[in-house]
């Protein structure tokens, strides 16, 4: 294609958008509001799949000793855990500990069951915390052979809690995913819609374009332009309010010092988001107009 | 389906040949025939030759078929039956990738379809040009000429709505013949004028075919065809009913005394 012609089609598309002034508000609302709503679930979505996935390493795998095992035994067992993969942390919690605690709760409750024991029955315990909620499983495994770790006596892994921390994990993950596809088929469709408007109010123009001899790529070609302007226009305003928001929002979380908001990942980058927004919204807008004139285009 | 590329250049050259070296005809119709739906035809069993440099002047009522004539021709109507070549384009077997190769070599005004209405009349007679990716020269020199046989330079920057509908047609001959066609269509170019307008328009068709171009005009005007005493074609019910080399619009045969 000669530089002219490129040259009149890229002019054209301009002209096009400016003198359709209410057509192309139109179609850049549409692109900003559905994209808003994309992008602004999708964001939330993701945040709350973060710090979901964030909370499981607090649960921990309780590993019991043998009443007989020495002081020494358990502290060599504990820095050959510490040194085993996935493994976050180790923390001692000393029969002593344990027997005060009780004996401290049985006066407070005056129930006196530690009355008459002699001596401390209670064994040692090592509190390990995973790096990996998955991980949780097969070090319980691991640990359960008797042969390889002969002072164990038993391993208590947190079953419930996080069987159903995992499962809510995988369920807002996979919601997520679903929500955001469902989204996106749902906002390509409403701005396809909108830009088969404005292919269809020029109709009368692709005819007699088509009776000059125009062929489809160079009456197509403006208009592609088009919808990439409205995509990207209407994405980047998009971006800007659930970035805006999504802010203000932090904000807010922060103001009340929980331990979650302490605990809160790291932000999406806000430049992978913008530009995962626009590809996004520039997808959507030219293969618009792209089905939207097939339809014109077919009758030569 | 997409055919081998070796047999669309294979019909492109054979293309080439029928239209350079075997000299044909300008158009060539044999029992052509249009049928919208089972009882109706639009055009029945028409057969046609026009040869190169002719002015034919199609005429007959309203819904006579004379427009569905011009359509076959740059093959906006392309459910026929029969054979038709136009400037050795074969219009039935004619792939729709190659629809604006044919309406490039000629120049049409349509009846329904006039200017683009966002344009000047300047844009309007350069999209001709643009649309087969002319260069900024080319442009700036063939449109003012073709604006100027029509005598509408004065108003190139003006828009169609700011124009009366004698103007507009003016404009539209105008994008017709930038590209320099070798066949010129026109139907219905008087529609709606008045008779001086009208014999305007006539003599631009005429200086149009005096430079050797093929006109072809379909008109209702009793008044140019009568003054221009060109070849007539007249259609009833989708038939040709009449051939006549110097025509008038009107049956008679006897002149009629003025
Ligand atoms: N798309 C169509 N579908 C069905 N019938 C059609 C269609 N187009 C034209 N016709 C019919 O074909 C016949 C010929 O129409 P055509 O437009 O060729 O007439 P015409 O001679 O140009 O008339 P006019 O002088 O009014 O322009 C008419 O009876 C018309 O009703
Ligand atoms: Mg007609």
């Amino acid at each position: 294609m000669r530089f002219a012609t490129l040259a009149f089609l890229f002019d054209e598309a301009y002209k096009n958008i400016k003198r359709n002034g209410l057509m192309s508000i139109a179609a850049i609302t549409t692109v900003t509001i559905t994209m808003a709503i994309l992008g602004g679930v999708d964001y939330s979505l993701y945040r709350v799949y973060q710090v979901a996935s964030t909370l499981p390493s607090k649960f921990e795998i309780q590993v019991f000793l043998k009443t007989n095992a020495t002081r020494k035994q358990t502290l060599a067992l504990q820095n050959t855990i510490q040194g085993m993969p996935g493994v976050k942390t180790v923390s001692l919690f000393t029969k002593e500990a344990a027997w005060a605690e009780m004996q401290q709760e049985d006066k407070e409750r005056r129930t006196f069951l530690t009355a008459d024991v002699p001596g401390n029955p209670l064994p040692d315990r090592l509190d390990i915390k995973m790096k990996r909620p998955q991980d949780i499983h097969p070090m319980c495994l691991t640990l359960r052979n008797s042969a390889r770790f002969p002072w164990i006596d038993t391993v208590k892994e947190d079953n419930e809690t996080l069987n159903r921390m995992m499962a809510t994990t995988r369920l807002i993950a996979n919601l997520g995913i679903v929500i955001g596809l469902f989204l996106l088929v749902a906002s390509a469709f409403v701005i396809q819609n909108t830009i088969r408007l404005t292919v269809y109010a020029r109709r009368r123009e692709i005819r007699i374009m088509q009776l000059v001899g125009a062929t489809s790529r160079f009456i197509r070609f403006p208009l592609i332009l088009e919808g990439f302007f409205y995509g990207c226009l209407g994405s980047l305003l998009a971006s800007g309010i659930v970035l805006f928001a999504a802010e203000q929002f932090s904000n807010y979380v922060r103001a009340f010092q929980t331990p979650i908001s302490e605990q809160l990942p790291q932000e999406i980058n806000p430049f992978v988001f913008v530009l995962g927004m626009m590809v996004v919204g520039m997808l959507i807008g030219s293969f618009g107009v792209f089905l939207s004139i097939r339809r014109f285009l077919k009758r030569v | 389906m997409i055919e081998p590329h070796w047999i669309r250049i294979f019909r492109i050259v054979k293309q080439l040949a029928d239209r350079r070296l075997l000299n044909l005809r300008m158009i060539d119709l044999k029992d052509l025939s249009v049928v919208y739906s089972e009882n109706r035809s639009a055009l029945s069993h028409v057969t046609l030759h026009v040869e190169k440099g002719e002015f034919v002047f199609l005429v007959g009522p309203t819904g006579a078929g004379k427009s569905t004539m011009l359509k076959v021709l740059y093959r906006e109507e392309c459910d026929i039956q029969g054979m038709v070549k136009v400037m050795g384009f074969d219009i039935p077997s004619m792939h729709p990738r190659d629809v604006p190769k044919l309406r490039r070599s000629m120049g049409v005004v349509f009846q329904d379809f006039g200017l683009l209405p966002n344009k000047t009349v300047f844009e309007n007679v350069a999209f001709a040009l643009r649309v087969i990716g002319a260069g900024r020269r080319e442009i700036r020199s063939k449109t003012p000429e073709a604006l100027d046989m029509v005598g509408m330079t004065h108003r190139c920057d003006a828009f169609p709505n700011q124009l009366s509908w004698g103007e507009q047609q003016r404009v539209a001959i105008a994008r017709a013949l930038v590209n320099r066609p070798s066949l010129f269509i026109a139907d219905e170019p008087t529609g709606n004028l008045d008779p001086d307008t009208s014999m305007g328009i006539a003599s631009i068709l005429e200086d149009i075919n005096s430079t050797g171009t093929t006109v072809i005009v379909a008109t209702h005007d009793k008044h140019i065809v009568d003054a221009l005493r060109k070849r007539v074609v007249a259609f009833n019910h989708g038939c040709i009913v009449r051939d006549d080399p110097n025509g008038r619009y009107d049956i008679e045969e006897k002149p009629q005394v003025s």
